[in-house]
């Protein structure tokens, strides 16, 4: 089971979101959706969850298109970070309307999630803060029961303790139902763990679709003086490169093969490839 | 699409919010009413005027009240997977319904402001006024214009409802345009029924031009069948064109409009 993007493209009138952007989400699988903003992220997730249509290409689920397709779309449940439950609706009719539309929704595990966060499930949504507001709609989501689960940004105004504990209770989710889960979000080294997979996203193209550990094993970082750095790369395909005073540090492609002395090599992390590989070409 | 009917029908977010929202609206209604039936004791007026019910606001706020209820139940909709198609086809089943109830709400809202004023001696010109006639006084002899009356209700609200319709399509794509079409929808109602009872241009229009091109049929109508059966029937042929316009206005926007909560705008 599995959903796959084919040459998914969307613009507004000039601006191109999302260029002909082909991965595929296999069902089991946490990925991460990684990008800076405005690179397409939540157009991706729009398009996925049938709120907004392509342009060109297609998302298909088992094959089939999930456009305008009932039976597949109650398969995903797409949580947006814009308000599309209307804000004046309380928690609980939320949770209660869902069982019109998603038969495997879990009211009870909403419930406990309410619990688990300390969520007053008789507030409305207007009432709660930001971070509670996210907290509410990633309930929503985990107990939709969905089998493909998107969150965008999961994490927006959420402290480190109820952070600590999203990720836990998604890794808990995701081991009970194998649903899968893709994840959008600006705090990647905290996710990094979670992810199998991650797909990134530069100015609505698809830049990287693999798996993490292969991501990070992709690249590595070179410390060291200027001269040897300069040196050390010429020839090599450079991600991203920084300077401070006479140090330099290079982010490049591939394996470092002889390292001179005087050079340090590390293993990036996924949040410093991902800067490397979405920094601004000027500032490079 | 059983689902999103159930939702619409069934759920705390559906009709349930929409009559509760309705019994506000006459709550309203009923307030200024009372107000006004003090006003008059305090002038001394009892008595001597008769007030005319404001049976089309109830109608038009019934359409407002659809339109909140409308865009709960598509961006729910939509959250939930639910597909634009099946959508426009569950509202469009269960908007009937829903006049149904609203329909009855208006009528009965008359009936009981009518009774309340006629304690004192006032009488509110409108269908409350017209239905406590008939039931209570000329039941037999009126059969025709209380049906056509009651259809006339129901219809009005359909078009109020698609007016709501409309609203909310057109809110999807953006708030001005949602605007635009509700003003051009409540414009529409007000052409199409409630000018007509105050020798609305429009019906006259139709009226003499339709005389003028079929003048035999026109004299065999009004010879055998009361004018006010004629003027109900053509009420409400005028109606229903205007609610599968608009309705299918809706349809038009809605299948197209991308939905992204607050960005939309």
């Amino acid at each position: 089971m599995s959903i796959e993007l084919k040459t998914l493209t969307k613009s507004y009138k000039k601006n191109l979101a999302l260029d002909r952007v082909s991965l595929t989400i296999e069902k089991g699988t946490i990925c991460g959706l990684l990008g800076r903003n405005g690179a397409g992220k939540t157009t991706l997730v729009n398009l996925v969850g049938n709120r907004d249509f392509p342009t060109f290409g297609e998302v298909l689920l088992d094959g089939v298109n999930v456009r305008e397709n009932d039976k597949a779309l109650k398969k995903i449940y797409c949580m947006g970070a814009d308000d599309l439950i209307p804000v004046n609706m309380k928690i609980k009719e939320v949770v209660s309307s869902m069982r019109y539309f998603y038969k495997s929704a879990d009211l009870n595990y909403a419930e406990k999630l309410c619990k688990d966060f300390r969520l007053d499930m008789t507030k409305r949504l207007s009432q709660l803060s930001t971070g509670y507001r996210t907290i509410a709609k990633v309930i929503f989501a985990m107990a939709s029961g969905a089998d493909y689960i998107f969150l965008d940004e999961p994490t927006l105004g959420l402290d480190a303790n109820h952070r600590e504990l999203l990720y836990r209770l998604i890794l808990e989710r995701f081991e009970e139902t194998e649903a899968a889960f893709v994840i959008s979000t600006h705090l990647i080294d905290e996710c990094a763990g979670l992810f199998e997979r991650c797909f990134i996203l530069r100015e609505g193209t698809l830049i990287a679709d693999e798996d993490s550990e292969t991501l990070r094993s992709s690249a590595f970082v070179v410390d060291g003086k200027t001269e040897q750095v300069l040196l050390f790369t010429s020839g090599m395909e450079v991600i991203s490169r920084s300077e401070l005073g006479t140090l330099s540090s290079a982010c490049v492609k591939g394996k470092p093969g002889n390292v001179p002395a005087g050079l340090e090599i590390s293993k990036p992390s996924l949040q410093q490839l991902l800067i490397a590989m979405t920094a601004d070409e000027k500032r490079g | 699409m059983n689902d999103f009917i159930g939702f619409a029908l069934k759920s705390r977010t559906g009709l349930i919010r929409f009559v509760l929202m309705m019994c506000g609206v006459f709550g309203g209604i009923f307030f200024f009413y009372l107000i006004m039936l003090i006003a008059l004791v305090l002038d001394g007026s009892i008595g001597k005027v008769d007030i005319p019910f404001m049976g089309s606001g109830g109608i038009i706020l019934s359409g407002v009240c659809f339109a909140s209820s409308a865009d709960r139940l598509i961006r729910m909709g939509v959250n939930c997977g639910v597909s634009r198609k099946t959508i426009l086809k569950g509202l469009a089943a269960a908007v009937p319904v829903y006049a149904a109830v609203s329909a009855a709400m208006t009528a009965l809202a008359e009936l009981i402001a009518e009774l309340v004023y006629q304690l004192f001696g006032l009488k509110l010109l409108g269908f409350g006024h017209e239905l406590a006639e008939y039931f209570l006084w000329e039941i037999k002899d009126n059969w025709r214009m209380r049906v056509y009356g009651c259809c006339a209700v129901f219809m009005l609200t359909l078009f109020a409802l698609a007016a709501g319709l409309m609203f909310v399509g057109g809110k999807m794509h953006s708030r001005r345009r949602g605007i635009t079409a509700a003003a051009v929808t409540v414009f529409g109602y007000w052409v199409f029924s409630v000018n007509l009872d105050y020798d609305g241009w429009l019906y006259d229009l139709l009226e003499r031009s339709a005389v003028a091109t079929n003048p035999e049929y026109f004299a065999w109508q009004f010879d055998n069948l009361p004018s006010l059966f004629f003027t109900q029937c053509e009420l409400l042929a005028l109606t229903l064109v205007g609610v599968y316009l608009l309705y299918g206005i809706f349809a038009v926007m809605l299948r197209n409009a991308p939905i992204r909560g607050r960005e939309t705008g």
